[in-house]
């Protein structure tokens, strides 16, 4: 088994702590053997006014920095409601799998997972108590959600183009001479290679087998 | 500005006038939940005061919950004929206007719109002991006991006549800032205990005491219920997370103000106002462009 990343590197975990609790002294490191949970009070901001506050906690898993930590309200404000974009358990649900290049890629600090994606989430939620429609906008549940991405990137609603622009996902490198997913007889090269090259910047090949199979598993 | 000066400003800043909106609103909902409770159990006249920090003066405007006490007589079966039929009676009479849920002891009122935040409202049905109506018991829905025994008028009381008021009120503050689980009540206790022979001391010291004690000697530290010393229900509450918790908050929180200062603690005095915020969030599609959306999966 994989050494949890406290374990495996010591240093990267105590610069990044110093950097989270200067930015947000109200959240606490509290680490066990497996994770590091960090856990307290969240100020929203938006151009540097604190909006308001939440109680969270954020689970970062032994395998950080490849998995995103699970993000959870704990103040009961938020109802853990599919409509607030909150599961059963009450894990928050930020952004889609394969939109974690653009919004908080492997390697970053995880000082921009606080700034970026969790300050988002819980702007969203403060916007949506107040106004009841979501500010940045929101994805449909589930598959819905993930053909709904692509069909943005690829600029097709077509779902047997997308799976086969994933199936190209899938590999390492794509090639420029292979066929182009739309299905036109064209090659890559000459049709939608812009459009698969700026996906292969945020969705790495693992994720991209993960989708294949959800996919693949679901209705045409 | 010195220390003390900085923490007497944000007192001062968490302070709820009378006259503000949120006290209006809290009035409101205290007169309508009142009518409820007085009509529905009009045979039983129950006993409805204000409890917890507006009783104690220890209220704060980050976390202004308003805690209303309705007791029966102890011989009155007509609001139920032990405590957890009080509790649900209450609850069905307050659902007619409230989406209520359900706490350990209490019953939080919710608007029946379930994206607004709550209307910070609990109230805590229960009966008195016998006929001083001083000592009452309240129902538990959980924990190893199915009935507490408490009593407010000694609670307000060790609140109110322990002298470092203020020094609670920023512990309260401290609690909200960094989202721990202990209860208030148990905090008020520990901080009393804590400060005991220290109340002409100044608030910074005060303060830093007790975090001292939380960071080097939580496991000596014990919580006692002046109502109930004997059948001591809080000190399940008190247990080894809760410890923890405290402990490593406590810890950081007496770093940071070596490190950087009292603000880092408690942050800038002056917050935006409630419409400046309304304002700078109306705002936010177009300034945080880009934002991720939110999903769910799994379905």
């Amino acid at each position: 088994m994989t050494k949890a990343w406290h374990h495996r590197d010591p240093e990267a975990v105590a610069r990044d702590t110093a950097a989270v609790r200067r930015a947000y002294p109200h959240l606490h490191f509290l680490p066990d053997d497996e994770h590091i949970n960090i856990q307290g009070g969240f100020p929203v901001t938006l151009d540097g006014m604190i909006l308001d506050r939440f109680r969270l906690s954020a689970t970062v898993p032994g395998e950080y920095p490849k998995a995103v930590p699970v993000v959870r309200e704990t103040g009961g404000r938020i109802p853990w409601d599919r409509d607030r974009h909150i599961e059963p358990d009450g894990k928050a649900c930020l952004f889609l799998e394969e939109e974690r290049g653009v919004y908080f890629p492997v390697g970053a600090p995880l000082l921009d997972f606080f700034r970026g994606p969790v300050n988002s989430f819980f702007l969203g939620q403060l916007y949506f108590e107040e106004f009841g429609t979501w500010p940045f906008g929101q994805r449909a549940h589930g598959r819905a959600g993930i053909i709904e991405f692509y069909a943005e990137k690829l600029g097709t609603a077509d779902l047997r183009t997308i799976i086969a622009a994933v199936e190209y996902l899938q590999h390492g490198e794509i090639k420029g001479h292979w066929p182009c997913p739309c299905g036109n007889g064209k090659r890559l090269r000459d049709c939608h290679m812009p459009q698969l090259a700026a996906l292969r910047r945020t969705v790495s090949p693992e994720v991209a087998r993960r989708c294949y199979a959800n996919l693949r598993a679901g209705p045409p | 500005m010195t220390d003390n000066e900085y923490l007497k400003k944000t007192l001062t800043a968490q302070t709820l006038a009378a006259d503000s909106d949120e006290m209006k609103t809290l009035k409101q909902h205290r007169e309508e939940v009142e009518t409820l409770l007085r009509e529905k159990f009009e045979a039983s006249s129950p006993t409805i005061r204000y409890g917890g920090s507006k009783a104690k003066g220890t209220m704060i405007k980050e976390a202004y919950d308003l805690d209303v006490i309705c007791y029966f007589a102890h011989d009155d079966d007509t609001a139920g004929e032990n405590l957890k039929e009080i509790y649900h009676n209450v609850k069905e009479a307050l659902q007619a206007k409230y989406n209520v849920v359900e706490k350990p002891s209490a019953l939080r009122l919710r608007g029946c719109d379930a994206a607004k935040p709550d209307f910070h409202i609990d109230v805590v049905p229960g009966r008195f002991t016998d006929d001083e109506k001083d000592d009452a018991f309240l129902y538990r829905a959980s924990g190893e006991k199915s009935r507490q025994k408490t009593n407010l008028r000694k609670h307000v009381e060790h609140v109110k006549d322990s002298g470092v008021l203020d020094a609670i009120r920023l512990m309260k503050l401290w609690l909200c800032r960094n989202g721990l689980s202990v209860g208030n009540f148990i905090l008020e206790l520990l901080t009393i205990d804590l400060l005991k022979g220290k109340a002409s001391k100044p608030l910074s010291d005060q303060l830093q005491h007790v975090w001292t004690e939380l960071r080097d000697n939580i496991d000596d530290l014990a919580v006692e219920d002046p109502a109930n010393p004997t059948g001591n229900a809080l000190s399940e509450l008190f247990d080894s997370t809760v410890k923890g918790e405290l402990q490593v908050t406590a810890k950081d929180t007496l770093a940071d103000i070596e490190a950087h200062g009292w603000e880092s603690v408690y942050g800038p005095v002056e917050e935006a106002t409630k419409e400046a915020k309304r304002e700078a969030l109306q705002k936010a599609p177009s300034i945080a462009v880009g934002a991720p959306k939110p999903w769910l999966p799994g379905l």
